[in-house]
């Protein structure tokens, strides 16, 4: 027992000095607690948090304590506050205010952590404030944490209650021994562990109850800058377009669109815009695009002529696409045509007088061609021009090649050729000159002439552009006065192709050839009208002279003073193209032409008479210009007014009036035996006013045979025979009378060593008849057995037909009478019989007769189209057997007459002479070095032209020597007269002989009936000779008459 | 007798309070967590380049999905890896949160906006389809992914998104950027 009571004695000095301690320490942890209690009935003014990261370092670091003043009515920017985290109010937050704010009369704060480097996601309402911090404590907070925990709990509260339960234990005890021994002992330690026992459950309850406050990223990471960006679906608005204006039309090569921006309802949306032209309305066959591009305007060069829908598309970075819509537009570079018509009495519109001038018979009828010349739709040219087409209508000539280098013929090979009447008229026709050549070659590469003299030229330097392409002049109207020409009947030829060399071809385009005048009087309207298929006519214009200035048409106009006019007019299109200015001349005429009064018949035969009266004045009695034309009828009853005359039957072809006073010979055929005729004529103006009814003439015809001379020609001998046989000669009659004749008692005779021996018996003709101007062909076999084509059917098949290639001469008797004479009994050297090379070419009559013993009035079929047309092909024969002649207007029948001293373009003349001389030159600079080339080759044989002269001065021959190895030449010679200078070309294949002669050049004219006359002052004779070998090599001499 | 009483009633006292106080916090795990100052306990460590380098707070990330529309399904893409490094042997559940995203030009409606996070390699762990509204409303425990992260373990976290076929062309061209807060929560 002593034992225990001084344990107990050691354990209570222990106990007391652990109390001691745990009384200092829970003192003060129960005063803190007392001052912090929410749960105690009163409540003091600061909160205390633990800090528990270290967000708001190095102000607080975390373990600290903070006391927030819960008194704060009023805090602002730079205090720190803790409050409850807006997104998770289960935690405080202890942060800095930097800026407040205030939105619909609520108060908020921004707050940050003095740490962080960004403000808090989040804005503290006022109510969520706990209050301004007003003191921390550091580290206290880890003590308080540190309670938290188990050890905490058994070091600061279980051990010092454990303490103090041991010693209240030891107090129990020693109060139990003290009643036991009656022993009263005044103490009263126990006071002090309520006290302190009241401090630890205070400790306690606040330790484990304290709030903590911290930052937000404690525990936590972010991955940051997470980005979504959202697409774009909606298209763009619609672009505006702005240039060209809708329906526009240009005539530009290179076009420009332009447009506005435009938007879109996406914010990233980054624009681009893509211009697309189409060829159709539907905008489904796209011409071209521009590609996607941001600029506003696009460029599209080199645009062809057309129509075209064009639309702007803007597109996004996300392929979505708004489109414009489309807009018209017309690209027009080619020139309004422009006619003028007349309206009203007394006039005379443009009148066509060339055969087939228009080409729209899709052929080459009425023309007489040589060398490439071809009727065509349309033609393909390479760079720059991509196509020609006519001017006018559906068809058009090329005369010349288009091949670009080292081929095609030189200029005079390519001929475009027919008779036209002339008179108080123009020419009119349109060209399109293309060249591939460049100065000073192809000078020219394209000429007109009229009885073998230029009046026009074009070269390869009047054509700008680069050297090798397709240089054209376009379509442009060419005009010549033929009331210049004072023969009836001119020949109209055009050439095209190289002069110089064959490295770059030039050819010529035509179209619309016409002769014209428009006469008309005072008071006829003038209508203008425009014809453009593209973007349309904008309005027409006129003029008169050069000079004048320009009056738009508005509604047809007079031209009311007499005498001539030189009329231009043109036609501007809405895409601002003027077109080419056509000239016309217009007679505004007032006055009637003088009435004839010595009119007569001085001749005449069983089938003709012969007319003869003066010429009248155009304007009356006293006026020197001449009428412009005849109208001369004859009836089978006397002619007494104008209504017999008008009743009585007209006369064709009645060649222009002669200068006043002169003598008209006028020969009518076609009339019949035995027959009383009554002539009258009157003379016509161009408006026309026509003169008072003439004097009647009348004559009986004399009686004669039902056929007589002139009714029946001999119009086409084959003798060369054909690639079958030289047996197959056929022989062709022509019916010249608009009669149907009976032929019956008709025969055909031939020359045979020097005498007619009969070739087709009368008994052949027996029940045959000839159609009015119809044909009638004999042949040595039928059609199924000749060359002859098998559509062709002969009207006599006779194997007496036999044609000699020595003496050529065929009589054509109707009974007695001879009606016809084909050849002079000489060799034959027109037709051609070349059967190494299988060559068969007919000699036809020409287009005016004339004596068919004159070889002058024959000529070879050179027509190559005929070898298809009237043969069995497969060889070279050509001819016309049964239709009607092809070559009848080759002017080697015809010496024409150009009168230079009235030629009106004066300039044109010398160019005309320079050009010829230069030619000429050139060519023989050319050929001088192709024959250097070939005497290397070959024997020097220098082919020379010798010209001589009839002793009575009518006619000239030449002769070319030394041509053996040549197989065709062509010659142009040339002389001056007192009229001027005159011209005659011809052409022959040559077989080899060693010499060409070529006799009887006439040096004057002959008219239709046969009566020529001679040129006086005939000089300056020169020929230019061009000769061909069987390589196509060239050679080019000339020469002059000897002195 | 008296100083007995008072003896009995300290000791009563303090037996009940440690009794009490001890109960407290070995039953509320909740709180003690809570409460931990944690700072170097716990280390969630981030990484936006596979894994490459790491972050304890926060890594800016190269995630770009552009041209989304209306109506489809993005492809996943990769967002960002997290690691837990923690010092001591914790697990964490993962959470997370957008932070009020940025939407440059214009305010359209955020509900319209659906964001899905996956692990992508084990493609079946994924949040459920959130609009960037609940995303950024997300409490401080933010939206559960489906997985654990264990100590010591590196996961890989993709993000789908899905612009919902009712939005309107307000959403169009819209950049949203944004920050995902994951959260660990030691388990």
């Amino acid at each position: 027992m002593k034992y225990l009571r001084s344990a107990l004695k050691w354990i209570g000095c222990i106990l007391n000095f652990a109390k001691g301690s745990a009384f200092v320490v829970v003192v003060g942890l129960g005063l803190l607690s007392l001052l912090a209690s929410t749960s105690l009935p009163w409540q003091l003014p600061y909160k205390p948090f633990i800090v528990t990261s270290g967000s708001m370092r190095p102000t607080i670091s975390e373990g600290s304590v903070v006391f927030v003043d819960r008194r704060t009515s009023d805090v602002k920017a730079g205090d720190i506050v803790t409050f409850f985290r807006p997104d998770n109010v289960r935690e405080n937050v202890t942060h800095r205010i930097v800026s407040i704010d205030a939105k619909e009369d609520k108060i908020f704060y921004k707050t940050k952590g003095d740490a962080n480097d960004s403000e808090d996601a989040w804005a503290v309402r006022r109510e969520a404030l706990w209050g301004k911090v007003v003191f921390h404590i550091p580290w206290l907070g880890f003590l308080m944490s540190f309670t938290k925990t188990r050890p905490g709990v058994l070091l600061i509260v279980v051990l010092p209650l454990t303490v103090i339960a041991i010693d209240e234990l030891r107090i129990i005890f020693q109060e139990i021994s003290k009643i036991r021994k009656k022993k009263a002992k005044k103490d009263n330690p126990s006071n002090t562990s309520v006290i302190a026992l009241l401090l630890l459950i205070s400790y306690g309850f606040f330790a484990t109850t304290m709030g903590t406050t911290m930052s937000g990223f404690t525990d936590t990471t972010s991955a940051t800058d997470q980005e979504v960006v959202t697409s774009c679906w909606v298209a763009p608005s619609a672009v505006s377009q702005l240039l060209p204006p809708d329906n526009a039309n240009t005539n530009t090569t290179d076009i420009s669109f332009s447009w506005s921006s435009t938007t879109s309802s996406c914010p990233i949306a980054t624009l681009t815009y893509n211009v697309r032209v189409y060829t159709d309305v539907g905008l489904t066959t796209l011409y071209g695009e521009s590609g996607y591009g941001v600029g506003l305007s696009g460029t599209f060069t080199s645009v062809p002529e057309g129509e075209y829908w064009w639309e702007v598309r803007a597109k996004d970075q996300y392929a979505n696409v708004s489109s414009s819509g489309s807009r018209h537009l017309i690209v027009d570079r080619t020139s309004s045509l422009a006619s003028l018509s007349v309206t009203g009495s007394g006039y005379k519109v443009v009148e066509e007088k060339i055969s087939n001038g228009d080409f729209e018979s899709g052929d080459l009828s009425g023309w007489g061609t040589f060398g490439s010349v071809n009727v065509l739709s349309s033609d393909a040219v390479l760079t720059p021009v991509t196509s020609v087409l006519p001017y006018e209508g559906s068809s058009m000539v090329r005369v010349g090649d288009t091949t670009d280098s080292g081929s095609g013929n030189f200029v005079w090979e390519n001929r475009l050729m027919q008779s036209v009447s002339t008179g108080a008229k123009s020419l009119s026709l349109y060209y399109n000159f293309f060249t591939r050549d460049d100065a000073p070659f192809d000078d020219p590469g394209f000429f007109i002439r009229l009885n073998g003299q230029n009046i026009f030229t074009k070269r390869s330097g009047d054509v700008a552009g680069i050297f090798g392409d397709a240089r054209s002049t376009g379509w442009n109207q060419f005009t010549y006065n033929l009331s210049l020409v004072t023969d009836s009947m001119t020949n109209l030829a055009f050439y095209a192709g190289n002069t110089g060399d064959k490295d770059n071809q030039s050819w010529v385009y035509l179209d619309k050839i016409t002769t014209y005048y428009v006469t008309a009087r005072g008071t006829a309207d003038y209508d203008l009208i425009g014809t453009d298929s593209l973007s349309g006519v904008a309005y027409c214009e006129y003029k008169e002279g050069a000079g004048g200035t320009w009056t738009t048409f508005a509604s047809a106009f007079q031209i009311p003073t007499s005498g001539s006019h030189d009329l231009s007019y043109r036609c501007v299109d809405n895409a601002g193209n003027v077109g080419a200015i056509s000239l016309v001349k217009v007679i505004t005429d007032i006055d009637a032409p003088e009435v004839i009064t010595d009119f007569s018949v001085v001749s005449s035969t069983y089938n003709t008479a012969t007319l003869q009266w003066t010429a009248p004045g155009n304007d009356g009695a006293g006026s020197t210009t001449r009428s412009a034309s005849y109208d001369v009828r004859y009836s089978l009853t006397d002619i007494t007014d104008d209504a017999s005359f008008d009743a009585a039957m007209s006369v064709e072809n009645v060649p222009a009036p002669k200068p006043v006073g002169e003598t008209e010979t006028l020969e009518i055929i076609g009339l019949n035996p035995s027959t009383t005729y009554y002539f009258a004529v009157k003379a016509k103006d161009e408006a026309p006013n026509t003169s008072l009814l003439s004097n009647v003439s009348s004559v009986t015809t004399l009686v004669g045979s039902p056929i007589n001379p002139g009714d029946i020609i001999i119009n086409e001998l084959m003798w060369s025979g054909s690639s079958i046989t030289e047996n197959d000669e056929w022989i062709e009659l022509k019916n010249m009378t608009d009669r149907t004749l009976d032929i019956t008692g008709l025969s055909i005779t031939r020359l045979a060593g020097g005498a007619d021996v009969s070739m087709i018996p009368v008994s052949s003709f027996v029940g045959k008849t000839i159609a009015p101007y119809g044909y009638f062909l004999l042949s040595h076999f039928v059609n199924t057995s000749s060359k002859i084509k098998d559509t062709v059917i002969p009207n006599i098949v006779d194997s007496g037909v036999n044609l000699s290639d020595t003496e050529l001469e065929i009589k054509l008797y109707s009974g007695a009478i001879l009606i016809d004479t084909a050849w002079d009994g000489t060799a034959p050297t027109e037709g051609i019989s070349d059967t190494i090379n299988g060559k068969y070419y007919s000699m036809e009559r020409t287009g005016v007769p004339g004596d068919g013993a004159n070889p002058l009035n024959w000529y070879t079929c050179i027509d190559s189209a005929s070898t298809t047309d009237y043969f069995d092909g497969g060889t070279d024969e050509r001819g016309t057997p049964g239709a009607k002649n092809r070559s009848e207007n080759e002017p080697l029948a015809h010496q024409f007459i150009l009168n230079r001293d009235i030629v009106q373009y004066s300039t044109d003349s010398a160019t005309i002479s320079a050009v010829y001389i230069r030619l000429s030159n050139e060519s023989i600079q050319t050929e001088s070095t192709q024959s250097a080339s070939q005497s290397a080759t070959k024997a020097v044989i220098t082919p020379r032209v010798e010209i001589s002269r009839s002793t009575d001065g009518k006619s000239l021959s030449f002769t070319i020597i030394d041509v053996s190895s040549y197989v065709f030449l062509s010659y142009e010679l040339t002389y001056d007269s007192s009229i001027g200078t005159q011209g005659v070309v011809g052409k022959s294949v040559l077989h080899g002989d060693s010499q060409f002669v070529k006799n009887d050049i006439l040096l004057g004219t002959c008219s239709t009936g046969g009566i020529c006359a001679y040129h006086a002052d005939v000089k300056n004779l020169a020929i230019h000779v061009t000769l061909v070998d069987s390589n196509g090599d060239v050679i080019k001499i000339q020469g002059s008459e000897s002195p | 007798m008296k100083r007995i009483l008072f003896a009995l009633a300290a000791l009563s006292i303090a037996v009940g309070t440690g009794f009490a106080t001890t109960r407290a916090v070995w039953t509320d795990t909740v709180t003690v967590a809570s409460n931990q100052v944690v700072t170097g306990t716990t280390d969630l460590q981030v990484s936006t380049d596979n894994a490459v380098t790491w972050s304890t707070t926060s890594m800016s990330s190269a995630f770009n999905l552009i041209g989304i529309i209306p109506g489809p399904v993005s492809p996943g893409t990769y967002a960002f890896s997290l690691k837990n490094l923690s010092s001591s042997p914790l697990n964490f559940t993962l959470g997370g949160r957008i932070t009020p995203a940025t939407v440059i030009a214009g305010s359209p409606d955020k509900t319209k906006l659906l964001i899905q996070i996956y692990d992508i390699d084990t493609p079946a762990d994924a949040t459920a389809w959130k609009t960037l509204a609940e995303w950024e409303a997300a409490s401080a425990g933010g939206i559960i992914f489906n997985s654990t992260l264990n100590n010591g373990v590196t996961k890989r976290y993709g993000i789908k998104v899905q612009l919902d076929g009712t939005a309107d062309n307000t959403w169009q061209g819209k950049t949203v950027t944004f920050s995902i807060e994951a959260m660990g929560t030691q388990i």
